[in-house]
């Protein structure tokens, strides 16, 4: 058994060092705190874009005031726009080499592992530190497939531009909620994958962000398009220190997979636990596409996070595999929607939820079938375990159904962890905080079979530490 | 004048888009009729008044604008006293037959003293061109070791109004099981919330139903454990054909100390036509570690291997719906006293397949 277990088991408090490091601000150029035409004309003008992106801007903000906070969820009163600032540029231009990025910066990402693991197991990295991109990075042999991996920026002022523009929040328009509209008025950085027709990138991208300024929001944007028959997998991670005041992430995924095409979105989320993090992801399948999303929520104080898969293509599928692992001071409200809305399509969503030191933990999902979508299937697992007696966990599925030659099955179960199976764990010499964690790692291993090993490995860890100090 | 009621509330909110969190209807003002019950019994040792018993307790499930309306509108208000010790269970049953335009709302309190047991069975029915409204509120106290198995049957005309409202509070060993077949009505609400308040409380709640013509079914039921080692079980079955839409919401809810318990919910929904519309919403809601809460759900058609078969036999697609819903209705007439079984044959033959009786 490891180290950190053999470790005093009556610690109370999680460790997270590895994320919960802090960077000074040094020579960062902050606007002002607070939502207000100006900072988005501010925003907007960094950036020189062309100006239908500031008309967009412009009409998000208009809705973001327009729409009402959510009255579902957990409560996000101690969210106060006006304490957040929107746009922190750090002082650097994106590089492509890790030796051109900022020494404090660069740290922050070799600490994290992201150049080692770039340098082993990745075909392109971008890092985004607050508000910008970084680093951004495409290994040779992927880029002569014709393959785009850049800032959304950038990519914006090329030859994808029109591109962009053509798909730029139509999956997820700013009429869709307020936090939508929100990161319509304020978005900045993340990234634009492009995968030609019938091009397989072997091995995964992936996208890191980093928040370190105090009281920021990050709010990035992802745009991937997988073309006719291509393959991608695509890897995004994120965490930030730990600070008293409140952070927040509004971001956007808008994920175009094509007739034939197969996308794998893999997500470890390490947000520090004083951020709320209300972002919004979304994917359109076409016709025999594949959706395969693999997210792991570990971090944030509030979550509102629920990908959504529209399956819009004859024999398109989707699969949802998640876990979501709530500990002190954390109400992560977590879960997916699904649309079928086409003939023959289907879906598997597969979830597991932990709670632990008081966490509230909710499986939120909504199935829909419209009246197109004869003969498709869908099947919903959900489940849950509580850790301790002090914590909470809800699941609140919904299925809606307008079409008679479907099947659509759900299965939801709580518990908790069987004594029987610890008693069998410590009469096998194992302490009873090794035998619960063993049975967490057994209960977590479907999502973390289903990432890249390293991943697998960082997503154990996160298990590990969240059990420590679990026996007290 | 009208009272507007967000009824069937969920007891946690979802997507307000997906309209599940609440069913808004609008119950007239308009004095009620006077409705007698004609009350078939065998059971002689029930005590009835006419009057409320149950006004001290406090029930979770009791929305307060609809008990209002309840209370300030009901020209029907029973109590059922079951004395301590009774074990007499032949079914008591109220046979509520409204006239075409009815408007009735009506309280019923049923206590359960210790130890006792009683079969209760309320049928509320009227002409099948009828615009009637019903509204009701069963207000049941199962005393320590008591039992009652209460069954409401509804079988309302095509224009009809129905929002049959139950909730029970259950102390230690005390076992309530409700049936509800809201097979009538335009609009048929159907509640049932249970308080498992005491040591080992246990409550069943089944519902069966079969959506017709542009029917719209609104089921809420929830499952409240607050004893040690309480059990609850949750069951809806039915089919969907024509253009008939059903919502139904479970929950089964674990509040903290309500260690070594269990709920069990269920759903089985067949959908006989493609206009026909289903919204289910299964919460379990946990704030105890020590409990085990599962849930299950099965929506689809009929499997095209019976299909198949049948077809071989001759029998066309028509047919073999007939005779799925055939089956449904015995099926039905099998869970109610003999006496109520002519009923949901006629109305079967008259609502369901639109044959004179």
């Amino acid at each position: 058994m490891s180290d950190t277990l053999a470790k005093n088991p009556s610690i109370t408090d999680i460790n997270r060092n590895l994320y919960d490091f802090t960077k000074g601000e040094k020579d960062v150029e902050k606007l002002a705190s607070g939502l207000t035409e100006e900072i988005v004309r501010q925003i907007s003008a960094k950036k020189n874009e062309p100006a239908w992106m500031l008309e967009h801007r412009l009409k998000s903000l208009k809705i973001y005031h327009e729409l009402k906070v959510p009255n579902w969820g957990p409560d996000i009163s101690g969210l106060n726009i006006d304490n957040i600032v929107t746009y922190v540029r750090p002082n650097t231009k994106m590089a492509a080499k890790w030796d051109e990025v900022p020494e404090d910066i660069k740290d922050t990402f070799e600490r994290l592992g992201i150049p080692a693991a770039e340098r082993t197991s990745l075909a392109g990295v971008g890092a985004q530190y607050d508000s910008e991109l970084v680093y951004h990075n495409i290994q040779e042999s992927v880029a002569e497939k014709g393959v785009i991996y850049s800032g959304i920026e950038e990519a914006l002022a090329g030859p994808y531009a029109e591109m962009i523009k053509e798909h730029f929040m139509k999956l997820v328009p700013p009429t869709d909620h307020k936090f939508a509209a929100l990161h319509g008025a304020v978005w900045s950085g993340g990234s634009f994958v492009y995968v030609p027709p019938y091009t397989t990138v072997e091995i995964p991208l992936q996208s890191y962000f980093r928040l370190n300024s105090p009281g920021a929001g990050q709010f990035e944007h992802t745009l991937i398009i997988v073309d006719k028959g291509a393959h991608l997998h695509f890897i995004e991670g994120c965490s930030a220190p730990k600070y008293n005041v409140a952070n927040l992430h509004a971001g956007c995924v808008e994920l175009f997979v094509g007739e034939g095409a197969h996308l794998r979105y893999s997500t470890i989320e390490n947000w520090s636990k004083n951020m709320y993090n209300l972002n919004t992801k979304r994917a359109k399948v076409e016709k025999n596409g594949v959706m395969e999303w693999v997210s792991g929520s570990f971090g944030s104080h509030i979550s509102y996070l629920y990908p959504m898969t529209i399956l819009n293509g004859e024999y398109a599928k989707a699969e949802f595999t998640s876990i979501t692992f709530a500990g002190e001071g954390q109400n992560l409200d977590t879960g997916t929607k699904i649309l079928h809305n086409a003939p023959h399509t289907s879906s598997v969503v597969s979830t597991k939820s932990l709670s632990k030191s008081g966490g509230t933990s909710t499986f939120r999902s909504a199935v829909t079938v419209t009246e197109k979508a004869h003969k498709s299937k869908t099947i919903v697992s959900c489940q849950s375990l509580m850790l301790d007696d002090k914590s909470r966990s809800d699941t609140i599925p919904l299925m809606d159904v307008r079409c008679d030659d479907v099947n659509v099955g759900h299965e939801a179960s709580i518990g908790r962890i069987d004594d029987a199976a610890v008693f069998y764990l410590m009469s096998r010499g194992l302490s009873e905080e090794e035998a619960k964690t063993l049975i967490v790692n057994g209960f977590a291993n479907p999502i973390s079979k289903e990432l890249p090993l390293e991943y697998a490995v960082e997503m154990n860890n996160l298990i590990r530490l969240e059990m420590e100090g679990s026996i007290s | 004048m009208n009272t507007s009621l967000n009824a069937n509330k969920l007891p946690t909110l979802t997507w307000n888009h997906f309209k599940v969190n609440h069913k808004e209807i609008h119950l007239s003002n308009e004095p009620d009729t006077a409705v007698s019950p004609k009350i078939i019994t065998n059971n002689s040792t029930a005590v009835l008044k006419d009057s409320r018993t149950l006004d001290d307790l406090t029930f979770s499930g009791s929305d307060k604008k609809t008990e209002t309306y309840i209370l300030q509108n009901a020209s029907l208000t029973k109590s059922i006293i079951v004395p301590k010790n009774n074990t007499d269970t032949a079914p008591l049953i109220f046979d509520l037959n409204l006239q075409p335009a009815d408007k009735l709302t009506c309280l019923l309190d049923i206590v359960l003293e210790e130890n006792s047991s009683a079969n209760i069975v309320v049928s509320v029915s009227s002409a099948a061109e009828s615009t009637a409204q019903y509204a009701d509120l069963i207000r049941i106290h199962a005393a320590e070791g008591a039992s009652l198995k209460l069954t409401c049957l509804q079988l309302l005309g095509k224009a009809a109004l129905s929002f049959n409202n139950i909730v029970a509070c259950l102390e230690n060993e005390a076992k309530v099981s409700v049936l509800q077949i809201p097979l009538g009505a335009e609009t048929a609400l159907a509640s049932a919330i249970m308080d498992l308040r005491g040591y080992h409380a246990n409550s069943e709640i089944r519902s069966e139903y079969i959506g017709h013509l542009t029917q719209d079914i609104d089921l809420n039921y929830v499952a409240r454990h607050y004893g040690k080692k309480t059990l609850s079980d949750i069951k809806m079955t039915g089919f969907l054909s024509d253009s008939s839409k059903k919502t139904a919401r479970g929950t089964i809810d674990f509040h903290r100390g309500c260690k070594g318990s269990i709920g069990n919910e269920s759903e089985t929904v067949l959908m006989l036509n493609k206009n026909a519309r289903n919204k289910s919403v299964p919460l379990i809601l946990c704030d105890e570690e020590d409990v085990v809460g599962t849930h299950g759900a099965a929506i689809g058609t009929l499997d095209e291997d019976r299909f198949f078969y049948l077809k071989s036999r001759g029998i066309d697609e028509n047919s073999a719906h007939r005779l799925f819903l055939d089956s449904a209705v015995s099926r039905l007439k099998g869970l109610l006293p003999d006496m109520l079984a002519a009923k949901i044959d006629n109305y079967n033959k008259e609502v369901l397949f639109n044959e004179s009786v």
